[in-house]
């Protein structure tokens, strides 16, 4: 039980991170998207359209096995990059519809008060957008709890790869297998239940913008 | 080097591994439409049948759509041969993506068919059709028609999450890479750089296809 406790805080450190850094990708991701040159237009093209158009497991193997050569990491390090670059990937298409639904008229505002672009980005665009794309990302957040199972390919100790191990002990496949199952049910519905609660109460007095 | 790792024997596998990975989501896709029309149904239309199988469909959907694909392909592989049943790795790997992909269709058609106005129903009922009529006749048509968008995002993610059909032992394209890492181990990055250019030109246009049907659906 301790091990499968270990593995799940494992699986969900590893998840937020990823969150956070895909966060954060995606809003330069979106930004890009956004931009008005067209070099940055297609950097953040490309960027989206191959890692969301190929799989995690294969993307995790390329910078685990095939930087031999360049850097050597460890399973920890290539799991981490691979997540979240992945994730960045989905979350510059959540952020840019975020960007979408916000009216030109408020940049115009902030840029009428005297506000530089990057101001204006800063306090209104990028706030207000994580604002609106955050039921999406909480959805998000448990694709990548379940998506991150595969990283066990490439030696990441989390749920997955635990069970994996202790079939292997214990010889028990249905049983591990099954509290595997139950365990990832739990993590999905509880950080779900969580993160709404988080943002319901972080986001409290502004419920009508949220629903915009 | 790379003239080596390009060999024919090369191409035939990555050629075997690409039919695998289609044989393998294809079969979702199919089953889980035909499968996922009738879950959807039983999810939304109102007769006793309906009302007596809702939960079973519930439970399907609420759990399979929780679990990763990973976990289902480990447990119906390792855990069916502990109970003592052996069964071929390709019907494994078969039936843990269909059982993946029908929770996910049913969702997909059942959203569809809630999408359509209540005043239809009550519409066709008006005017005397009975109530299987209505369904096959009015209702679902439309229904498909916007189930079709989120069902080609579904169809491209399958194609991409059956890369975890490797671990039980199926030979496609995710397995083939790894059998040449074995035989090339230098050349990592060439191997898997060609795998993810051929998982990107399965997946792309499907990816372009569905928002193509996206705009369609939401201009209509």
């Amino acid at each position: 039980m301790d091990v499968f406790a270990r593995g799940a805080a494992v699986t969900l450190g590893v998840s937020a991170i990823a969150m956070l850094g895909g966060t954060l990708l995606g809003i330069g991701g979106a930004l890009m998207r956004r931009s008005r040159s067209w070099p940055l237009r297609a950097i953040g093209l490309t960027y989206v359209n191959l890692f969301r158009n190929t799989p995690l497991l294969i993307q995790a193997y390329l910078i685990y096995f095939g930087l031999t050569g360049l850097v050597n990491l460890d399973s920890l390090s290539a799991a981490v990059i691979a997540l979240t670059i992945n994730n960045g990937g989905y979350m510059t298409e959540i952020v840019r519809g975020g960007m979408e639904g916000i009216h030109k008229n408020e940049i115009e505002a902030a840029l009428a008060l005297g506000m530089s672009y990057v101001q204006a980005l800063g306090y209104i665009l990028i706030p207000h957008a994580l604002r609106i794309v955050y039921p999406p990302t909480v959805n998000q957040f448990v694709l990548l709890v379940l998506g991150s199972s595969v990283l066990s390919l490439i030696g990441l100790t989390e749920l997955t790869c635990v069970a994996r191990n202790l079939e292997a002990y214990t010889f028990r496949a249905f049983e591990v297998y099954i509290t595997t199952m139950v365990l990832y049910i739990l993590l999905a519905i509880l950080s779900t239940l969580l993160l709404r609660a988080v943002g319901w109460n972080f986001y409290k007095g502004q419920k009508k913008v949220i629903r915009n | 080097m790379i003239r080596e790792v390009f060999g024919l024997s090369s191409w035939q596998l990555l050629v075997k591994g690409a039919a695998m990975t289609l044989l393998l989501s294809i079969a979702g896709v199919v089953v889980g439409t035909v499968l996922g029309i009738f879950g959807g149904i039983i999810r939304t239309y109102p007769s006793r049948v309906c009302y007596a199988l809702r939960p079973l469909v519930w439970l399907w959907v609420e759990v399979f759509r929780r679990t990763p694909l990973m976990i289902l392909m480990l447990l119906s592989y390792f855990g069916l041969a502990h109970t003592g049943f052996v069964v071929p790795p390709l019907l494994v790997g078969l039936l843990a993506v269909c059982v993946y992909s029908v929770a996910y269709m049913t969702e997909n058609i059942r959203s569809g068919i809630e999408a359509i106005p209540k005043s239809q129903w009550d519409a066709g009922l008006s005017l005397g059709m009975n109530s299987w009529h209505l369904l096959v006749c009015v209702i679902m048509p439309q229904a498909l028609r916007i189930s079709i968008p989120p069902s080609i995002g579904f169809m491209q993610s399958l194609v991409k999450d059956t890369s975890v059909a490797t671990i039980i032992g199926l030979v496609e394209l995710t397995h083939v890479s790894q059998l040449l890492r074995y035989r090339f181990p230098a050349a990592g990055f060439t191997i898997f750089g060609t795998v993810l250019l051929l998982y990107f030109i399965i997946c792309y246009p499907l990816s372009w296809f569905g928002d193509h049907a996206e705009r369609k659906v939401r201009r209509a």
